[in-house]
């Protein structure tokens, strides 16, 4: 799987990026490293698990300008239910100190510090707004 | 003029847990499925990051250092935190927390120096 910079900053002051799944790959071992290039904060994210042949998804965002899947533990992680879109705002920000990276697994198997396995299809799309 | 009326999906849920001092014990929320809403934390009286970490089980049934958590949120030092999902963030059979200073899925999850605020909108 992987993600494609659809955007551009709409807002003075605001990084707003846009990404979308562009391929089919599914393989959990993809990874998002240092997502925005800084250290900021998190202030919303916006994602759609619609492909109904995917299960549950797990997104692990990590405070790294790396990441490894089922190595290094996610300081933010929640599961988008099959089928389902999801909205998370975070008025304050989730500080995320140096830099921002993302993982994606199967949420039976890849939540918290598991790698998990891989999706059963792409995940659709996924917005963050960062700062 | 034209006029409506829109039922909502109940946006904030239908209960509030609050917890003055959550600490690294776990505490159970809610013993079926839960739709989470909305969570504040306060973080405000330490010095170092807090991690509230929830769980898809009851307190009893979560073992540390072995039960992954479902939710993981981070609050700054010295910061308060609020996460709002207005479409609900669901769980399937209960919900627990816990609150530390520990990012690791370790069996010793160390206290934050002072105990946080914790709020949690949920049905």
């Amino acid at each position: 799987m992987s993600l494609e910079y659809k955007g551009t900053n709409q807002f003075t002051g605001l990084d707003y990026r846009f990404w979308q799944v562009v391929d089919a790959l599914t393989d959990k071992d993809e990874k998002y490293e240092n997502l925005f290039g800084t250290s900021g904060k998190l202030y919303a994210v916006f994602a759609l698990n619609n492909t109904s042949s995917n299960s549950a998804v797990a997104i692990k965002f990590y405070d790294g300008g790396t990441a490894t899947n089922g190595t290094d533990i996610p300081s933010l992680t929640f599961g988008i239910a099959q089928n389902a879109k999801e909205v998370f705002i975070f008025p304050e920000g989730i500080t995320f100190s140096n830099g921002l990276s993302m993982c994606l697994s199967k949420y039976a198997t890849g939540h918290g510090t598991a790698a998990g396995a891989d999706l059963d299809a792409t995940f659709e799309k996924i917005v963050l707004i960062f700062k | 003029m034209a006029v409506g009326n829109v039922t909502l999906r109940a946006p904030l849920g239908t209960a509030v847990w609050s917890d003055t001092a959550a600490t690294n014990a776990l505490v159970d929320v809610n013993g079926s499925a839960t739709s989470i809403y909305h969570v504040e934390i306060d973080n405000t009286a330490n010095t170092a990051v807090t991690y509230v970490k929830m769980f898809d089980s009851a307190a009893s049934g979560v073992t540390l250092a072995t039960t992954e958590p479902d939710i993981v949120v981070s609050c700054a030092a010295g910061a308060k935190e609020y996460m709002t999902i207005p479409t609900g963030l669901t769980t399937s059979a209960a919900l627990c927390y816990i609150a530390t200073s520990t990012l690791s899925n370790a069996a010793t999850q160390v206290a934050p120096t002072t105990a946080i605020g914790l709020t949690i909108s949920y049905s």
